[in-house]
């Protein structure tokens, strides 16, 4: 039996039941609108929060010394940092890299004191794309260059040790050699982001003063921050990076660096996909449902076309490609309906301040705003287009094997 | 009586049909039941560490120390109030608190240095349950401290450690002495992991040259009392002083954990409306295969509010079923999530908004854990089937039984 | 007397079926031999077993025992495919009712079989055309079976029946919901096939209108071969 011809008799039989027809495509159609809609939230907030973790923290991939992570002292350096940093520029990918050290520091004044972490940097190699708080200022700026006496304060951190612009801070560390050194800074900028574990425990310093003060080399420091175009790849650069480096030190992606917010991202994709699968289990019960209604009122006329020559490969094909329409149409009117609300939030976002809080929330030291940008990456919607079909297909399967099973005759009798 | 043992009779009759449905509906209702103890088990901890292991129901500070939170900012008859919260049998400790910087043998962090009255606080905290290494303190070694797991791991120190300590005391003197570390806390709050360190008030009014008053006063309300209730009668004892609830310390969680209620009833929605989808196409083709049937009945004197309770008793049976089997299928699910737990793994010790999550994740079994799902489904299947219902009651008798 | 014609032949067929808990006899070791170019009508009260050896004939059915043969292929020894195949291409059917696929129109229920054997499409339309004529069926093409009376649905059942060439049109009660009048059309279309066109019948039916026509009348009582007479004229 010509293909075109079954298409044609499918597609029609189809619509025998106008009413049923549209509610199961709705159904359908309502499905492919959460899992998108869910899914654009997804992609867009995990990548946001992973490429803020790396503004905040290390970068997507960070080469610092191999035992830095479980026991973070300023001993633990990487020699030759300005190298490391050169190659990794040259690796596809890989959009910034700046070199760093990163360490805790007791800032007090006269009257004050507190315990931060600090950052030293070289403000003429980093913006707002290698650091998240570099368009945060909410007075002053940032210190000129790598060298002198400035220093960035977090809000909460200036307040608690009650200096303003232009005030002296003196910052104590612990050296290589176990030693406790100091610097003076005048406070030439003060960020705001919201977030507490920035404002109040995070200040910046000028990297190469650091270096004179800890005793580094020229090209010493802690870690080499690297920033790609795409965090998925962070895996690939991060081996590729590896692969080039002495034995004592390590390109780790960020997921390694910052575990816990690797497992919370993990643990909410797995909520979300799992509640994926549910409605897909629950629609797909109502297009079987639907199916198998539509095969038992035919079993007569299947019965007949049996008996005048089709074979039982031919009903079940015949069923099967109801249930293909079934699911390329679904396709089609599900994109129709999700088109607009996405194009929506894709430029307004949505505002879950009602449930995270106006300042927004802060998840394993990671700010996250109040207002959900939604975007979906296009693998992922082609993925669930393909996932929506094959479901169709699947809840057809047991309607059309049934079908194929009548035996003529027995249905013929039904007169 | 009997409209609705034809409504059960019915259901047996189209047993496959009904099967898919009643399925589908117990699927949904089981794992939005266990959903459900996740969520307000996630709920109940969090707020419980909140409370029991840093915030308290109600704090008093001196009202300079929120914009100054200095040494000297600190309330100077404390011992008098704790008089006067014991008189009242309200469970009350305070806390001395400092900033300093703290030394291990490679590495230096400045610390958040808190004092306590170790046998007082026990009535205020739990936080003596969360020493991970070594062991809470003790009134009679005042030379050893307990610090946060993230300070421990910074400074490379373990139990038996030794740790430097120098700030600046109250007489402008330099403060500065060796301790030896006790234990090691975790899972506290994300601040106390990552710069705490806590040795009795003793030690602490040594180093600091500290010998009266306190920073802060916690305390936990009586279970007969709600914390609004609460704060006032406190406030009534200490006139002078700031008086916080937990919500008005820590705003956003607060809202945080109000609004994930409303996140999870959103989500049961959102999973009902497939199943109110599935019910009413389903009743759908069930009513218009009987309209014949339907119309028989009208014909020899149905109501049409009473066709429409057969039909609405028929999913009602339908739902009770699904119901009762979700139930029956949650049991077991619900005793593994509530005595085992969901282990966290590596996001065990992991901060929200600075409160540190459990590295077990338990399910609670309450009455609103199953109410929630329940009401929920009800309402959309009510509705599901409102329109086909309607349908059946009102066909005229005549074209239904001659309808094809 | 050749035994190359022999079209249909039932060898001692016996078929008992269950009815609820009830067992039924239909067929008691029953004989006939159909021959090419017959008009055959089997006759009898309800119950006779008439419906039941047509099923049987029409490899719908098997027989409890013994053998039916069509064009000396035993049915019994044939796979469910080749049965399949068989009622595709040498055996058509004509039914009392609901003979038609509801989504197709009238050309397309007519050329379906031939569709299914793979004739291409410009055959198919020129046989289908030739058949409609001569039934008095233009331009009724794409009307869809709703859309036809209760003849003009049986007249498109009976092209589809003889459109791919089958060796044997069964035809069970054919003129039993259709009245008088179309009941005349219907036997004129199926004589005419008969005598012009050599195409072999085989009804099943109590009217006796249709037993007038047939040339080859089968009585059957209780299942078996009651009388066996041919008509002249």
């Amino acid at each position: 039996m010509g293909f075109p011809q079954m298409l044609r008799m499918a597609w029609r039989n189809l619509w025998r039941n106008g009413r049923r027809t549209m509610l199961t495509l709705a159904s359908i159609a309502f499905g492919l609108l959460l899992a998108i809609l869910l899914t654009a939230m997804q992609d867009r907030n995990w990548a946001d929060m992973i490429d803020l973790a790396a503004r905040l923290g290390g970068g997507h991939v960070t080469v610092e010394h191999a035992g830095f992570l479980d026991a973070p002292t300023l001993d633990k350096t990487v020699r030759g940092s300005d190298a490391i940093a050169e190659r990794a520029r040259a690796e596809p990918g890989v959009t910034r890299v700046v070199v760093r050290i990163v360490g805790q520091t007791l800032l007090s004044t006269a009257t004050k004191s507190r315990g931060a972490r600090f950052v030293g940097i070289d403000p003429t190699r980093e913006d707002s794309t290698t650091l998240a708080v570099a368009n945060a200022f909410s007075e002053g700026a940032m210190f000129p260059s790598a060298e002198g006496e400035g220093i960035v304060l977090g809000s909460r951190l200036a307040e608690n040790l009650g200096v303003t612009l232009g005030k002296k801070v003196v910052y104590n560390m612990t050296d290589r050699n176990g030693e406790l050194v100091a610097g003076l800074a005048r406070v030439s900028g003060i960020v705001h982001t919201g977030s507490p574990g920035v404002d109040g425990g995070m200040c910046l310093l000028p990297l190469n003063t650091l270096r004179k003060i800890l005793g580094y080399a020229p090209d010493e420091a802690t870690q080499v921050a690297v920033f790609i175009s795409d965090q998925r790849r962070s895996d690939e650069v991060a081996a590729r990076l590896g692969a080039t480096l002495d034995s004592g030190t390590v390109a780790l992606p960020w997921h390694e660096s910052q575990p816990e917010l690797a497992g919370f991202i993990a643990m909410k994709v797995g909520g979300a996909n799992f509640m994926k699968i549910l409605i897909a289990v629950l629609i797909a019960a109502g297009i079987f449902n639907t199916l198998f209604v539509s095969v038992t009122e035919r079993m007569r006329e299947f019965g007949i076309m049996l008996a005048i020559g089709y074979s039982p490969g031919d009903i079940r094909a015949l069923v099967m490609m109801e249930s293909l329409w079934m699911g390329l149409v679904g396709l089609v009117v599900g994109f129709l309906l999700t088109v607009g609300p996405y194009m929506y939030l894709h430029a307004h976002g949505l505002d879950m301040s009602a449930m995270v809080g106006k300042g927004g929330t802060e998840v394993a030291g990671v700010g996250v705003s109040s207002i959900f940008k939604v975007e979906i990456f296009p693998g992922n919607a082609v993925l669930i287009a393909v996932a929506a079909l094959v479901a169709t297909l699947a809840a057809g399967v047991y309607p059309a094997w049934r079908a194929g099973r009548v035996a003529p005759v027995e249905t013929i009798r039904l007169v | 009586m009997s409209i609705l043992r034809m409504a059960w009779r019915n259901v047996w009759r189209n047993r496959r049909r009904s099967l898919v449905t009643v399925a589908a509906t117990t699927l949904a209702f089981t794992v939005m039941v266990l959903y459900s103890s996740l969520v307000q088990g996630y709920l109940v901890a969090m707020e419980r560490n909140l409370l029991d292991l840093e915030l308290g129901d109600v704090q008093v500070h001196d009202p300079r120390y929120q914009d100054d939170p200095s040494l000297y900012s600190s309330i100077a008859d404390a011992s008098e109030l704790l008089a006067r919260f014991d008189a009242k049998g309200y469970a009350a400790s305070a806390r001395l608190l400092g900033f300093g910087l703290g030394a291990g043998a490679d590495a230096s962090a400045g610390v958040q240095i808190q004092g306590i009255d170790v046998v007082r606080d026990r009535r205020v905290s739990r936080i003596y349950e969360r020493v991970k290494q070594g062991r809470w303190l003790d009134p009679g070694a005042p030379h050893e401290v307990v610090v946060g797991s993230q300070l421990a791991r910074t400074l490379v120190v373990k139990p038996g450690d030794e740790l430097i300590l120098l700030s600046q005391a109250a007489d402008g003197s330099t403060a500065n002495d060796i301790y030896t570390v006790r234990g090691v806390l975790q899972g506290v709050s994300e601040a106390v992991d990552r710069v705490g360190v806590f040795m009795t008030d003793a030690a602490f009014r040594r180093f600091f040259a500290f010998p009266e008053g306190a920073h802060e006063i916690i305390l936990r309300r009586p279970p007969d009392m709600d914390v609004d209730a609460f704060a006032a009668s406190v406030r009534e004892l200490a006139p002078n002083e700031r008086v916080q609830t937990w919500r008005e310390l820590a705003p956003t969680l607060a809202s945080l954990l109000d609004s994930a209620r409303s996140i999870m009833v959103v989500v049961f929605l959102i999973v009902y409306v497939a199943i109110g989808i599935l019910i009413l196409n389903a009743m759908l083709m069930a009513v218009f295969e009987r309209i014949r049937e339907f119309g028989v009945l009208k014909a020899i004197g149905y109501a049409p509010g009473q066709v429409l309770l057969v039909i609405l008793g028929e999913c009602a049976m339908q739902t009770l079923l699904a119901i009762v089997a979700g139930l029956l299928l949650a049991w077991p699910g619900l005793w593994y999530l509530t005595r085992v737990g969901i282990d966290m793994g590596k996001l065990g010790g992991m901060a929200m908004m600075g409160v540190v999550l459990d590295p077990i994740w338990r399910g609670v079994v309450n009455p609103s854990v199953f109410t929630m799902p329940l009401v929920t489904l009800v309402a959309i299947v009510g509705l599901a089937a409102a329109y086909p219902a309607a349908r059946a009651a009102w066909i005229s008798p005549i074209r239904a039984i001659q309808h094809r | 007397m050749s035994t190359s014609d022999v079209i249909v032949a039932v060898e001692g067929v016996t078929k008992i079926y269950q009815q609820g808990r009830v067992e039924v006899r239909a067929l008691r070791g029953l004989d006939l031999v159909v021959r090419a170019g017959e008009l055959t009508a089997l006759y009898g009260p309800s119950g006779s077993g008439k419906t039941t050896l047509l099923n049987l004939i029409g490899a719908l059915d098997h027989p409890t025992s013994g053998r039916v043969l069509i064009e000396g292929r035993h049915l019994g020894a044939l796979s469910r495919r080749e049965l399949s195949h068989l009622r595709r291409d040498r055996i058509g059917f004509v039914f009392q009712a609901y003979n038609l696929i509801p989504v197709l129109t009238a050309y397309e229920n007519a050329e379906t079989v031939m569709a299914l054997q793979g004739v291409e499409a410009g055959t198919r339309r020129r046989r289908v055309g030739e058949l409609f004529a001569e039934m008095g069926l233009e331009g009724m093409e794409d009307r869809r079976p709703d859309e036809l009376s209760g003849g003009q649905q049986q007249r498109v059942a009976i092209a589809r029946a003889i459109a791919a060439g089958p060796a044997v049109v069964l035809a069970d009660e054919p003129t039993a919901n259709v009245d008088s009048e179309t009941a005349e059309r219907l036997l004129d279309i199926m004589g005419k096939l008969n005598e012009d066109h050599g195409v072999t019948f085989i009804f099943s039916t109590h009217d006796p209108r249709v037993m007038e026509r047939a040339r080859r009348l089968v009585r059957i009582v209780d299942g078996r071969v009651d009388g066996d007479g041919t008509r002249e004229g």
